[in-house]
């Protein structure tokens, strides 16, 4: 993708938070949820109001350590359905959306996979249309 | 009312085609992934919450260390986002209502009793037999924890008293698990095969080591004038009378407390108020007439909530 190209986080199938400096990302439509250390967060604050690759690097302070790795974070984020281009709707998550310089230190991102159970569909009873809720699937 | 099920696609869409003047929905992940969607529309969303996951998975992490440290977390962040969008969030328990509240600034949270038991006869005496019924199936957590640890801890002692002991565990689960000597597996059964099930039975077990939110399975039970033997999580949001206890529970969370709660009720007495009380309870507090007066109060609260 080109750099210039502007991302955002692909709200409102995802959200997040931060705690301290360490943020829990959740992709709602597949029940995974992502956890970022402090470093990789710095990072993925810039993608909380739309951002282009290019402008991400020009507030880096050390452009020299991320410019090898942008492409394929970048990439593997959008293949993760974590960001996408911005269609117009979007505001700033949380309203966090740094401004300031920052510093690439690494970007690693924790996949989990428990919660889908649970933020998929109903994990307990099933629904029936006709039926309505709950009620005893026949033997 | 029209009810819509997500994996029959596009439930935003449908939902909207009726032209809802108020749209309920359940659980957290689809409501995080619908509100947004019907939002546009115009109309009072409720969040029907089952209970508080997150909650949940913090008691089951003790136990479990499969899943994962960040899981509670991540679970409280999408209900986070459930309990503060809607217009008015929905729960079964009074305690759980306070929680919400306090964990989410500016919720609005109502409780409303979820369950409207059918009418069931009294039973007229104790059951020939020891037959024990679980009811529940193994996909939700607390089930399959309760279950395993019932009979790996509890089960053995049970037999070495009462080797005419059964346990029918009903619900879904592999069929092909090694089930121990006296445990019977039914599966998913009819609804008339349950109660007749449940009739015949001396106890309704629910060891439960962590959950939230009321307990259907208990409330089951109850409803057949089935004595219940279960844990604090069994019964949370029921009615306790001064002492702590709720009509027709026995409370057991050790071992020898599960053992000597279950011999216990080989005493045709008290396994007799048990039942009386226990089904009285349901009958008054879980009626269908006070699942509708919930409902309607809920539904007035939503539109009132709205303006």
């Amino acid at each position: 993708m080109d750099r210039s190209t502007a991302l955002v986080i692909n709200h409102p199938s995802v959200i997040f938070d931060v705690q301290g400096d360490e943020a829990v990302i959740i992709d709602l439509t597949t029940g995974r949820y992502f956890r970022l250390d402090p470093p990789s967060t710095a990072l993925w604050l810039r993608f909380a109001i739309p951002s282009s690759p290019e402008s991400v690097l020009e507030s880096c302070r050390t452009p020299g350590a991320l410019r090898p790795h942008l492409d394929d974070i970048v990439a593997d984020l959008i293949g993760r359905g974590l960001l996408r281009v911005p269609d117009g709707t979007e505001s700033a998550p949380n309203g966090a959306a740094p401004s300031e310089p920052w510093e690439f230190r690494g970007f690693a991102l924790e996949e989990f996979t428990d919660l889908e159970d649970i933020l998929g569909l109903d994990p307990i009873h099933e629904v029936d249309p006709e039926k309505g809720w709950p009620h005893a699937a026949p033997g | 009312m029209h009810l819509l099920v997500e994996s029959q696609g596009d439930a935003a869409g449908r939902a909207a085609a009726l032209g809802p003047h108020l749209a309920i929905i359940s659980r957290p992940g689809l409501f995080a992934r619908l509100e947004p969607r019907l939002r546009p529309l115009g109309v009072p969303i409720v969040y029907w919450a089952h209970d508080l996951h997150f909650v949940r998975l913090g008691l089951q992490a003790r136990f479990h260390s499969r899943l994962a440290a960040g899981a509670p977390q991540a679970m409280r962040l999408v209900e986070a986002q459930c309990f503060t969008r809607a217009d008015l969030a929905v729960l079964p328990t009074s305690d759980e209502t306070v929680r919400a509240r306090v964990e989410f600034p500016g919720a609005r949270v109502v409780a409303t009793p979820y369950f409207a038991m059918p009418d069931q006869p009294l039973p007229a005496g104790p059951p020939v037999g020891e037959r024990i019924v679980f009811v529940g199936g193994e996909h939700h957590g607390p089930n399959r924890d309760g279950v395993e640890w019932f009979l790996d801890a509890v089960w053995p002692g049970i037999r070495d008293r009462s080797p005419q002991a059964e346990l029918v565990v009903v619900g879904r689960w592999h069929r092909a698990r090694p089930w121990p000597s006296g445990v019977h597996y039914s599966g998913v059964i009819a609804e008339a095969e349950l109660d007749a099930l449940l009739r015949s039975a001396r106890v309704g077990i629910a060891p439960l080591r962590f959950g939230a939110g009321m307990k259907r399975k208990t409330l089951h039970y109850l409803s057949h004038g089935l004595p219940v033997v279960g844990t604090g999580f069994a019964v949370e949001g029921l009615e306790t009378d001064e002492s702590g206890s709720v009509a027709g529970v026995l409370l057991a969370e050790t071992v020898r407390e599960w053992e000597s709660a279950i011999g216990s009720l080989a005493d045709p007495d008290l396994w007799m108020r048990l039942s009386r009380s226990g089904h009285h309870y349901v009958q008054e507090a879980f009626s269908m007439q006070a699942f509708r007066h919930g409902l309607a109060s809920v539904l007035s609260e939503a539109n009132r909530v709205s303006d």
